[in-house]
């Protein structure tokens, strides 16, 4: 006779999680796994994940760094548009575990699959929001690579889609899990170490110009139609395509949201403004001269937030007065932060750091501890530490500057209902036409 | 001072970076003209790049007419620009176009090469002209663009886009019908739930679960719009429906949140 207090976490959370109560979720887990979830489970008990974009990035660290590695997870399946690119990646599950996975082209295949928890997607930014939303909708649990999104609407509808699904998701920024750094400034900050909080300062640099090239037939192994999927068409060109995507509008915003999503997003946690957003934003930029890249080369974006105490949040693309990537002023001192390291003006406020300085190891650490946290929130339901209206958020900052640069003009922002004050032609830039038979 | 015209010949230029310099420029005086006290440059501006849209070609150019095809493309007009140079344009379009630009636009629908573009910026246009301009090529042959055109006529808020919506939930074509019901979706009109109650008996399995998740979607728009009970009834019947499945959790999910909100 089956104990009915017994449930296997497969079965945990096939059924949604055991109660709605949960599924309603308490925000954030602790990000640190605990010892007993770090061992090995049952081959039951491992979280099922489909890798939907298993390129660039994709492969190299999702597939090869965090998922074939882990004890938890089993890699069931993955899709790419590129033939190459899914292939490849079934080799490489074959060659770690000795398995054979199924490939796919079509995403929406491998979210047919019931067997399939969770997936992680890697894919270029324009198709975020609709690999994600039909996760969701097809019931998995999703960690979804930053920038969330490539519009703010897109990003409010995953949010909308996560919380109508009950699904956990995890925004790929894994700053939020490094142990050390980010964190540590975060917690001085909230604990008063530098007083009051005055201004914080995001500084990332620009983006490459690219080169030109000639419209050329795609490789066979590419589906080109698919790749630009819900984008505008236009004639397949190499320098537009895998990775190199991030320097066009048509799919991305650059480094204002390739970079800029880390960094924003761990200045929204500083400033205490992770359900919300600045009150004003204003921006200077210049585009890349004689292009191919027409996304901001150089910028410097103010935002207000008026309902966080009038806290400015400089975002440019100029280095930093000390090498920061981000810098943050107090009436007490400043902290000066990165991936690499942590300076304050006052070094004693600052704790000892039992990492080894190896930014590698310091990146991977923050990038397992991640996974770490949405593995254990799938398993008990929690919302993980970068929970899909965090991403949103962190996001809506990049897509901000990015209208504000191509505006030149003063813009009111309402972070609740998340429009423009008073500005019509602003409005429009939230959205962007769909390619059909895409759409939100 | 470049003008728009000669601009716009310059984004169909060979030399990569003309072109691009074109477009910058263009990009440029339209945002600087979407500042909301100088909406009459942005109008004035708005009108010339869509003339340019359906600018035709100079006559001695013009090849002999098409025959054989169906007569909404015969009647085509034979374009001064490029399918390349056209898209740009609707791009451009897109963020400022209002009900001026709406003739031109709905010249272009009937443009085979632009006209999923077209379809977008007529999209972004939220008025009852542009809509009525889509309402119009729902009939159009193709089915992908059809479904583009539903796709549209979904983030609508008009009664006419809705009535044409629930004409379409009835489609022999299960893509038409589908994209129909997840346009509908989004209008808070509890009579509209017998097209999606419909749609989750078919037999198909992927388009049965679209059904549902079309319903789910139709329900929280009931629930936003302050139909809590109505909203209820719904996730109800989705909680107890055949077969389990993603929808089942959201309907129980949307559920109680309509009864916290019925109070």
């Amino acid at each position: 006779m089956s104990d009915p207090l017994r449930v296997s976490r497969r079965k945990f959370v096939q059924q949604g999680a055991g109660s709605t109560a949960a599924m309603l979720a308490a925000p954030f887990a602790l990000a640190a796994p605990s010892a007993a979830r770090a061992a090995r489970p049952a081959a039951s008990d491992r979280v099922v994940v489909g890798l939907i974009g298993p390129g660039d990035f994709g492969r190299r660290q999702h597939l090869k760094k965090l998922l074939l590695p882990n004890p938890r997870v089993r890699v069931a399946a993955v899709a790419d548009v590129d033939q190459l690119h899914r292939e490849q990646a079934a080799l490489d599950v074959q060659a770690r575990t000795g398995q054979k996975i199924s490939i796919y082209k079509d995403f929406r295949d491998l979210l047919d699959r019931p067997d399939i928890d969770a997936v992680v997607i890697a894919v270029p930014d324009h198709w975020h929001a609709l690999a994600a939303i039909a996760a969701l909708e097809a019931g998995k649990d999703v960690y979804c690579e930053k920038p969330l999104s490539l519009t703010i609407e897109q990003g409010r509808a995953m949010v909308a889609a996560a919380r109508r699904y009950g699904r956990v998701f995890q925004t790929g920024s894994q700053q939020r899990s490094d142990t050390h750094y980010f964190r540590q400034a975060h917690e001085l900050v909230r604990s008063g170490a530098i007083g009051r909080l005055t201004k914080v300062a995001v500084h990332i640099g620009g983006g490459p110009a690219g080169v030109w090239q000639r419209p050329q037939t795609p490789p066979p192994s590419l589906d080109w139609n698919f790749w630009l999927g819900p984008a505008p068409y236009v004639d397949y060109t190499p320098n537009r395509c895998h990775y190199l995507f991030r320097w066009f509008a048509d799919y991305s915003g650059g480094s204002i949201t390739d970079h800029g999503a880390h960094q924003n997003d761990i200045a929204q946690w500083i400033i205490g403004a992770d359900d919300s957003g600045p009150t004003k934003v204003e921006g200077t930029g210049t585009f890349h001269e004689n292009g191919p890249s027409d996304v901001p080369a150089r910028f410097h974006v103010e935002f207000t937030y008026g309902r966080h105490g009038n806290v400015p949040l400089i975002f440019t693309s100029d280095p930093s007065p000390r090498g920061g990537n981000l810098e943050i002023y107090g009436t007490d001192g400043w902290l000066s932060v990165s991936r690499r390291r942590i300076l304050a003006e006052h070094p004693e406020v600052l704790t000892a750091d039992p990492l080894p300085h190896d930014y590698q190891a310091r990146l991977t650490d923050s990038y397992v501890r991640h996974y770490a946290n949405w593995l254990d929130c799938i398993q008990s339901r929690e919302r993980p530490v970068c929970d899909v209206e965090i991403g949103h958020r962190s996001a809506t900052i990049c897509h901000l500057a990015g209208i504000a640069l191509r505006l030149r003009r003063p813009l009111n922002w309402d972070p609740t209902a998340e429009e423009f004050i008073d500005d019509a032609p602003a409005n429009r830039l939230l959205n962007r036409p769909m390619r059909g038979p895409w759409h939100l | 001072m470049t003008t728009i015209s000669e601009l716009v010949m310059q984004l169909a230029s060979d030399d990569q970076v003309q072109a691009f310099h074109a477009r910058r420029t263009l990009d440029q005086q339209i945002y600087q003209a979407s500042d909301p006290r100088k909406m009459g440059q942005l109008s004035a501006l708005a009108d010339e790049l869509a003339a340019e849209l359906v600018a035709a070609a100079d006559p001695s150019t013009v090849k002999p007419p098409m025959t054989n095809v169906p007569d909404d493309v015969s009647a085509a007009f034979t374009p001064k620009h490029s399918a390349k140079v056209r898209r740009v344009l609707c791009q451009l379009l897109a963020p400022i176009a209002t009900d001026t630009q709406v003739p031109a636009l709905a010249t272009a629908l009937v443009d085979l090469e632009v006209r999923e573009t077209v379809r977008g910026v007529l999209g972004q246009i939220p008025t009852l002209v542009s809509t009525q301009a889509l309402l119009r090529a729902v009939s159009q042959v193709g089915p992908e663009f059809r479904v583009g055109v539903l796709n549209s006529l979904g983030l609508e808020r008009w009664r006419e886009a809705m009535a044409t919506l629930m004409r379409m939930a009835a489609d022999p074509d299960l893509e038409i019908r589908l994209a129909a019901l997840e346009g509908l979706a989004n209008f808070p009109e509890v009579d509209n739930d017998k097209h999606f109650v419909a749609a989750t008996q078919l037999a198909s399995p992927r388009y049965r679960a679209r059904a549902f998740k079309a319903r789910i979607r139709f329900a929280e728009t009931l629930r936003r719009s302050g139909e809590p009970e109505n909203a209820a009834v719904i996730y109800q019947s989705i909680a107890s429906a055949m077969p389990v499945g993603p929808w089942t959790i959201a309907a129980r999910i949307g559920l109680e949140k309509s009864k916290a909100q019925a109070g």
